[in-house]
């Protein structure tokens, strides 16, 4: 049955598989494969891009390649850091920043298909939805500050003590993507809490 | 504000047994569903509004006091 916009109950099962399914790849690709990854079991994270103080040399070879034709290439600032030999403590260090974005990246799909249920009742203006909302906020917001501060934060755990711990400044470059997607959900969140109670109000009105 | 209980009664079922009327013949006169009538009639409304009040008076030929009234405490 297609309701007044065209949403039907396929569309209630299709959305509801969707965000199944996104939380599934997420489980396995960003949760249960890094820690696989840790525990040594598959191939073991070893690498890392990190930000350098120094500009990476570009190879000879590619410099004389551009002198005649009135460019230079430069180095930037990003480097590959490579363990040998990474024991666990490091691997977990090398996997942190994606085990914590893919955890928060689950909680919110859970929130989601929570909130795709209520769609079957046909109610999607409860208090839950609006609570559940504001947890989506939270998360985007610990995401937003999370996703730069980790890598810079482990990085510098896995060099410290090395001469590499002079040459990785610690680096910290915030976005304002997940800050706007934390203050928009914030929004959605608050319209939902109005709708409910408007809702409510006018709940055995004649 | 906290919702607080209402002790409002509205007395749809003596008028209608008044006048003779069926909750089906009402509807039909003031363009309200029954089941919203029915809500009504049972209490279990929360609200009303000035236009159904109107119609209902109308259509009743009485006034709101004698469609509603409250409890006493």
């Amino acid at each position: 049955m297609t309701g007044k916009y065209g949403w039907s109950r396929r569309s209630d099962r299709l959305l509801e598989a969707a965000l199944g399914l996104a939380a599934a790849l997420a489980a396995v690709f960003g949760i249960l494969l890094p820690l696989l990854g840790v525990l040594g079991i598959t191939d073991p994270m070893d690498t890392r891009e990190v930000g350098t103080a120094a500009a990476t040399r570009v190879p000879d070879g590619v410099i004389r390649a551009t002198a005649g034709h009135g460019m230079t290439l430069t180095g930037g600032h990003r480097a590959d850091l490579a363990l040998t030999h990474p024991d666990t403590g490091q691997r977990l260090l090398l996997a942190l920043p994606e085990l914590v974005g893919s955890l928060l990246l689950l909680l919110v799909l859970y929130l989601l298909l929570r909130m795709a249920r209520t769609l079957r009742d046909g109610d999607v203006f409860v208090p839950d939805n609006a609570r559940r909302l504001g947890v989506i906020a939270g998360a985007a917001l610990a995401q937003a500050v999370l996703a730069p501060v980790l890598p810079a934060l482990t990085t510098q755990l896995l060099v410290r003590g090395t001469p590499l711990s002079d040459a990785i400044p610690f680096q910290v470059t915030f976005t304002g993507a997940y800050l706007l997607l934390a203050l928009l959900v914030l929004a959605l969140a608050e319209v939902f809490r109005r709708g409910t109670r408007l809702r409510a109000d006018t709940e055995g009105l004649v | 504000m906290p919702p607080q209980e209402h002790r409002v009664r509205v007395h749809l079922d003596r008028l209608l047994a008044e006048r003779g009327m069926t909750l089906s013949e009402l509807a039909a006169r003031v363009g309200v569903t029954v089941v919203n009538l029915s809500v009504l009639k049972n209490d279990r409304a929360k609200a009303i509004r000035f236009s159904t009040l109107t119609a209902l008076c109308r259509a009743l030929d009485c006034q709101p006091g004698d469609l509603l009234s409250v409890d006493p405490d």
